[in-house]
């Protein structure tokens, strides 16, 4: 009885050991059975064995034994060691997978384990080999552990999908894991999948493409924590369907031949996701939501991001070098390398983005869409292009900032130099441009360059608007050194009704024979030679008078409309605000400075309200092509010395100058035969540099100071409705139009 | 003491598969026979017809199914006319007390001079 006991006791001690587990060996195969899973292991016919739903053919079995081998459920683990490999299999998914080993190749197909508790199984990869590969076929979705995997195939991608499933392509945390394929093969990627693929972990991750691309999948891929390296691919980095979203982690490319990550559309039209999880999306679209993402491209014309559809950044640290040359092989399709390249639109609600660009012609983004900046973004866009013009007789390309077919900046900051030759900041080249709120630093010192294809001299411009421009808010500074460089032009209607707009050429001229291009802070409108009108007098670059005589008629179209914000224009040798067409200003603060006309319109021009400032050093104020129009508002025109003058229109051509209102001050008189009518006029005596105080009826209505310009007459007319005068004054503040006035 | 004796050896049975810890793996072969062999260091191995394990060997042809156990169930099979005839007490699995005369087929716990033994009435 007491050794009886005793035994029982020895019993009970030993329930704390550890479970047993059978293993079945097939070859390099081994499952792994947990005793307290296997439940009855029934032999059939003398033949076969079937163990937890997997028959073995007892033949093909080369062992079996039973220890204390712990076994984790749903895993398959496969090990390299140089020219073979060992495939475990976790005894509760043994039903559902059949490994093929041949030498470091492992082929499994898997068929649907949704009947695991558990749902996926884990295959994971470990050990080194120079030639072995990992190839999955299946039905349903798994996990792809790699731990410390360091595996080159010699003939096909390292890792081969077929699995057309969900794949999770996880590196453990802590570990390194390196993948490479062959040279000369006829696959699509080092890691190649046919599902969508969701690239993961806190391990390392490093790539390389030697036949196409590093990781190539037919569907979306998305990147969460990883620390994922490509070091250099025949074709892109990544490249994908459906989308591209990278949510954390850090991606880092380097010699890649093609775009760094590429996503385009699988089918023939775009499918918008159901839900903000990307659920059914087919869109080409990418999305850089955190992480951080660096790309250099040096490949030829290349992209280091490029979506078929839109791209979205909202957050995370972006850094894109784009060294690519210029693609001149089919000059009716010239290629440039960008940084980004979206065929859709791009939009920025976050995140930091520095892009450097120094390939030809290059561009720093891209998009076909629109360029837009989210209201809320407190994201920072930093572009520097330093990409060359490069042009013949049959082709002319210049670098760009920003390029869009439509601009929306609604928030955010923007900081772009350019350094190219006749380069663009910002272009807006099939739709409009439209600037709400942000910072917007634009600074282009490029010369100006002959355009052969358009015989014509181009120069560099901070914002650029084939179509219409609408400022209603942001700050905005632009500064153009190089020879006849804008600030900012427009080739239809510039409206400004809010904002800041700080506009600097500082350049000179460009004249290259016949071609030239004119150094302006900013330029509005178009005007087009349509005709001679055959009539007896007149300029020949006027536009034609009633009963007059001009020899060449014009078109003018889009202009400059002023109704609120504030304008600092300052060019060194041409005018500082020029319309081709008319200019209207109804409000807002506007300073015009240069050493030609301040300000000039090639048509009308009609001031009405608001507090307007032209200051020549060497030629007229302000002067209209056409009639010009004194309504209203607080003007202060300062004019070099005769035969210049403070207010000019276009008498030669049968125009005039018509003052019917507002509170003007003019250093250089008017223009001869002026009409004015409903205003009081007088001549007042002035010291530069002094402050002064403009009265209509006794009221102040603004101070003035006078500049110290060298050339300037010695009196100023001063006219008002009621009557004018102007009495010294001091303690002036200086809170409008560069310092030169303030608004009482 | 007996009753207390077997309900321990139950207990304890219960208790060793519940914690995944299985002393044995029994094989049972067509006829119902049971070999329970010690899984300790257990290797098997496949020789055409035969199947080893540990020291015992099998036809394969004549085996049903094995699995994990953990107490010997190994079938006391040949005497059990002697150990009915020499068993001065004999329990059911409840731990019942069987008569010799009146026990049906099934598996009891018979009491003899030599000791005690599972058995397998058929």
């Amino acid at each position: 009885m007491k050794k009886i006991l005793t035994s029982i006791c020895a019993l009970v001690l030993a329930i704390a050991a550890g479970a047993q587990t059978l293993h079945v060996k097939v070859g390099n195969v081994t499952y792994l059975f947990p005793a307290s899973q296997t439940g009855d292991m029934t032999y059939a016919d003398g033949t076969a064995l079937t163990v937890m739903g997997k028959t073995f053919v007892l033949s093909e079995v080369s062992g079996m034994m039973v220890d204390d081998t712990p076994v984790t459920d749903n895993q398959v683990d496969i090990t390299y060691n140089d020219t073979s490999a060992v495939v475990t299999v976790a005894g509760n998914v043994a039903q559902y997978v059949t490994p093929v080993v041949i030498g470091a190749y492992v082929t499994i197909e898997q068929s649907n384990t949704d009947a695991v508790d558990g749902d996926e199984i884990t295959y994971q990869l470990s050990g080194k080999s120079a030639d072995g590969q990992f190839a999955l076929s299946g039905l349903y979705k798994c996990t792809i552990a790699l731990s410390g995997v360091d595996l080159t195939c010699a003939s096909g991608p390292a890792i081969n999908i077929a699995n057309k499933k969900r794949i999770q392509l996880s590196a453990k945390r802590d570990t390194e894991n390196t993948l490479a394929d062959c040279t000369g093969g006829v696959h699509k990627g080092c890691i190649y999948s046919k599902g969508q693929l969701q690239l993961q972990g806190n391990g390392t991750l490093n790539v390389i493409g030697n036949t196409e691309h590093a990781i190539k999948s037919a569907d979306y891929i998305e990147v969460k924590n990883l620390t994922l390296n490509i070091a250099g691919s025949v074709g892109d980095g990544i490249n994908c369907n459906g989308y591209f979203q990278m949510e954390s982690g850090t991606l880092t490319m380097t010699g890649t031949g093609d775009e760094g990550i590429q996503c385009d559309l699988d089918g023939t039209t775009a499918t918008a996701a159901t839900d903000d999880d990307h659920t059914d999306e087919d869109t080409g679209s990418i999305y850089i939501d955190g992480g951080t993402l660096t790309v250099t491209g040096s490949a030829t014309a290349a992209k280091c991001v490029k979506a078929e559809g839109d791209i979205v950044v909202s957050g995370g640290a972006v850094m894109l070098n784009a060294d690519g040359d210029i693609d001149l092989t089919d000059t009716s399709d010239i290629s440039y390398t960008a940084g980004f390249k979206a065929d859709g639109g791009f939009t920025q609600c976050g995140g930091d983005i520095t892009i450097v660009v120094n390939g030809a012609a290059g561009r720093g983004i891209a998009c076909d869409g629109v360029f837009a900046t989210a209201s809320s973004s407190t994201g920072v866009l930093t572009i520097t292009n330093k990409g060359a013009t490069s042009s013949s007789s049959t082709y002319f390309c210049t670098a760009k900032g920003i390029k869009a077919g439509e601009v929306a900046i609604n928030g955010g900051t923007i900081n772009v130099a350019m350094a190219g030759a006749a380069s663009k900041g910002i272009k807006a080249d099939s739709g409009n441009m439209v600037i709400s709120g942000g910072v917007i630093s634009v600074e282009c010192t490029g010369a100006g360059a002959t355009d052969q294809t358009a015989s014509d001299g181009k120069g560099c411009a901070g914002l650029d608007a084939d179509y219409d421009m609408t400022i209603s808010g942001g700050t905005i500074t632009l500064l153009s050194t190089g020879t006849g460089g804008k600030g900012l032009k427009c080739d239809s209607t510039l409206t400004i009704t809010g904002g800041v707009l700080n506009a600097t050429a500082s350049g000179g001229n460009y004249s290259s024979g016949s071609y030239s291009a004119s150094a302006k802070a900013i330029k509005a409108g178009t005007k087009v030679a349509t005709g001679e009108s055959g009539s007896t007098s007149g300029s020949s670059n006027r536009p034609g008078r009633p009963g007059g005589s001009n020899t060449t008629t014009y078109t003018y179209s889009g202009g400059l409309v002023v109704n609120g914000g504030t304008i600092i224009a300052i060019a060194k040798s041409h005018e500082a605000i020029e319309s081709k067409s008319t200019i209207t200003i109804t409000d807002g603060y506007v300073y015009a400075e240069s050493s030609d006309d301040a300000i000039n319109s090639g048509s009308d021009f009609t001031i009405s309200g608001g507090y307007v400032m032209g200051n020549s050093t060497g030629n007229d104020a302000l002067d209209a092509n056409g009639n010009f129009y004194v309504k209203g508002g607080n003007v202060f025109a300062v004019a070099a010395s005769s035969p210049e003058v403070g207010f000019d229109a276009n008498t030669e051509g049968g125009y005039k100058l018509y003052v019917t209102g507002g509170n003007v001050v003019a250093i250089g008189g008017l223009e001869s035969g002026s009409s004015l009518s409903g205003v009081t006029s007088k001549s007042a005596s002035y010291s530069k540099g002094s402050w002064y105080a403009f009265q209509s009826g006794g009221a102040t209505q603004f101070h003035f100071k006078v500049p110290s310009n060298s050339r300037m007459p010695s009196k100023m007319t001063i006219i008002s409705g009621s009557t004018p005068s102007v009495s010294t004054a001091s303690s002036v503040t200086g809170n409008i139009w560069n310092g030169y006035g303030q608004a009482d | 003491m007996r009753k207390l004796l077997l309900l321990l050896l139950m207990s304890v049975s219960v208790l060793m598969v519940q914690a995944g810890v299985y002393h044995y793996l029994t094989f049972e072969k067509t006829d119902g026979e049971k070999v329970s062999i010690d899984v300790s260091s257990l290797t098997l191995a496949i020789d055409g017809n035969t199947l080893t394990a540990g020291s015992e060997s099998f036809m394969i042809g004549d085996l049903a199914k094995m699995y994990f156990s953990a107490s010997d169930e190994t079938t006391v099979t040949g005497i059990d006319t002697y150990l009915l005839e020499e068993a001065a007490e004999i329990y059911d699995l409840k731990g019942n007390r069987v008569s010799k005369l009146q026990a049906k087929d099934g598996v009891y716990v018979v009491k003899t001079k030599d000791g005690n033994y599972k058995l397998v009435k058929k």
